[in-house]
């Protein structure tokens, strides 16, 4: 298990299940980013035959935030070894269009909207 | 000339070294083609780098379109919901800092202030609804700028009556010390209303404040037509019984606001009361001033009561909570001043209640129109006198009898 607990937010991997879970508010800047991001790295060249990204209770995401995310996606895409699956929710209005956006890095990213 | 030996053998040379160039030929054509197919191969990846990178801009370009939006129906919300009632401070660090503010509903700990106008019910009445429009809002233009500038948050005006929080949406320190010198500034401001009201051949109007500092739920409550920021909770109930024993002028404020209060306060009285509701009797406070960095004193008007000739018959009853009680006590009113009388009755009269009262002429008849006092000090239950004085304070004087007074002060 391995996990970023911050007051605004929450990032936990487990391994086992490869379900990466992001809560809280993300408002951080850009190179804030680098310890999820090497958490995010971690996973995909871990080449699991399925990733899960459940972000339903991210309520906030700025805009280096969907970078991270986005970059993320594209290694795994590019490993060509692992199915993405992301996990959103319709309460926060940037998921849906944002998530979306998500599969034009990945076209066989599954995504589901609660 | 060459042997055939040796030109065979030149032969076999030129063959070798042909092969040679041939394989040599054929590694280069075979490196050649594998160099192209690299370069292709990188020439690729960059191009898939490229559509990566200018789909990563729109993703994010249109993330921060979405961000926008929604920041945009945040502030509008923001706007409509305290506009109005918020200092623009308030509002830009709402909007700043987006994570303090829910609207739907949490618990605060909030200074409560209720302020009210002395008989305005009974003078509303009286004038033309014209008047009355441009009464209040004189008044309530002079009150919400106070207000406003410190930074309180109006939750409701209700014809006189405002009900402002300190302490939410946004929380500070020092809200019940903002609360108290507001108040005080309240206080101070009637006098420009009052000159305006001499102008306008108005009366002169009172107002009452009382504060207290408790757990509310702050939020936006109604229905899905109406919804508006207000609060709810025992405490504010608390603060409309402690409002309700001020006289005119006054500001009172509960033990828990006292002890909230850091900076110095000038107290009056200290009053002891059992508002409905509250197991426990508590402990209110007059509040004349605050000091440093406010420095607001309010200044009293002290009148000294002039003993009537002959004592005016009086009949009156005891209002409960907007209500006039049953029973009519008989009286006479020995000693008056512009404000204050002092009160003669067989039945004691609790301090603080308020006072419906007739005034009665020699031939028994009344004297039109109600007159509204509270009693300031009367003698404990104990007291085994027959007949017990009582000071009151007028809250509101109807126009005959205030002429019938202005008859007995004048020498």
């Amino acid at each position: 298990m391995t996990e970023i607990n911050h007051e605004d937010y929450q990032v936990i991997y487990d391994p086992d299940t490869a379900i990466i879970t992001c809560s809280g508010r993300f408002r951080l800047r850009g190179p804030e980013y680098a310890p999820i991001l090497a958490i995010l790295n971690q996973v995909a060249d871990a080449k699991p035959p399925a990733i899960t990204l459940d972000v339903r209770n991210l309520e906030f995401l700025n805009s280096s935030g969907i970078n991270t995310l986005s970059k993320f996606t594209i290694r795994v895409r590019k490993h060509a070894t692992s199915e993405m699956t992301v996990k959103g929710s319709s309460a926060f209005p940037w998921q849906k269009k944002s998530l979306t956006n998500l599969q034009r890095l990945l076209p066989s990213l599954q995504l589901e909207l609660e | 000339m060459l042997t055939k030996k040796e030109l065979l053998a030149q032969l076999e040379t030129v063959r070798a070294e042909n092969q040679a160039l041939r394989q040599e030929r054929d590694d280069l054509e075979l490196l050649l083609e594998t160099m192209t197919r690299h370069s292709d191969t990188i020439t690729d990846e960059l191009q898939i780098e490229k559509d990566d990178l200018e789909l990563l801009l729109e993703v994010a370009t249109e993330h921060a379109d979405v961000l926008s939006e929604e920041l945009e129906n945040r502030a509008e919300l923001i706007y409509e919901t305290f506009g109005r009632y918020v200092n623009e401070d308030v509002v830009a660090s709402l909007l700043d800092s987006p994570d303090s503010l829910v609207l739907g509903g949490e618990k605060f700990k909030v200074s409560i202030l209720f302020s009210d106008l002395r008989g305005f019910t009974a003078l509303s009445e009286r004038l033309d609804p014209q008047e009355v429009v441009t009464f209040l809002n004189r008044y309530l233009e002079a009150m919400v700028n106070i207000i406003l500038d410190y930074y309180g948050t109006i939750i409701e005006i209700l014809g006189d009556g405002i009900m402002v929080i300190f302490g939410a949406p946004i929380k500070r320190e020092d809200d019940a010390e903002r609360a108290v010198a507001c108040a005080i500034d309240m206080q101070l401001a009637m006098n420009g209303v009052n000159e305006f009201h001499q102008e306008m051949e108005l009366p002169e109007v009172e107002m009452g404040i009382g504060i207290h500092t408790g757990e509310v739920v702050v939020g936006n409550i109604g229905s899905q037509r109406r919804t508006k920021y207000g609060a709810v909770g025992s405490d504010v109930n608390l603060t409309g019984r402690i409002e309700s024993y001020t006289i005119g002028g006054q500001l009172l404020i509960s033990e828990v606001t006292y002890q909230d209060i850091q900076t110095a306060l000038t107290i009056g009285q200290e009053i002891t009361v059992e508002p409905k509701g509250v197991k426990q009797p508590i402990t209110i406070y007059e509040v004349l001033g605050i000091g440093a960095p406010y420095n607001c004193y309010l200044s009293r008007d002290v009148e000294s009561l002039i003993a009537l000739d002959s004592a005016i018959p009086i009949r009156f009853t005891v209002l409960e909570e907007k209500f006039a009680g049953r029973a009519i006590i008989a009286g006479s009113l020995v000693k008056l001043s512009r404000r204050e009388a002092e009160i003669l009755t067989d039945t004691p009269v609790n301090t603080l209640t308020n006072l419906k009262i007739h005034v009665l002429q020699a031939d028994g008849e009344a004297v039109e129109g109600d007159l509204f006092a509270k009693v300031l000090e009367s003698p404990d239950d104990e007291s085994q006198a027959s007949v017990v004085p009582s000071l009151i304070r007028f809250m509101s004087i109807p126009p005959a009898i205030q002429t019938l007074f202005d008859g007995l002060l004048t020498p």
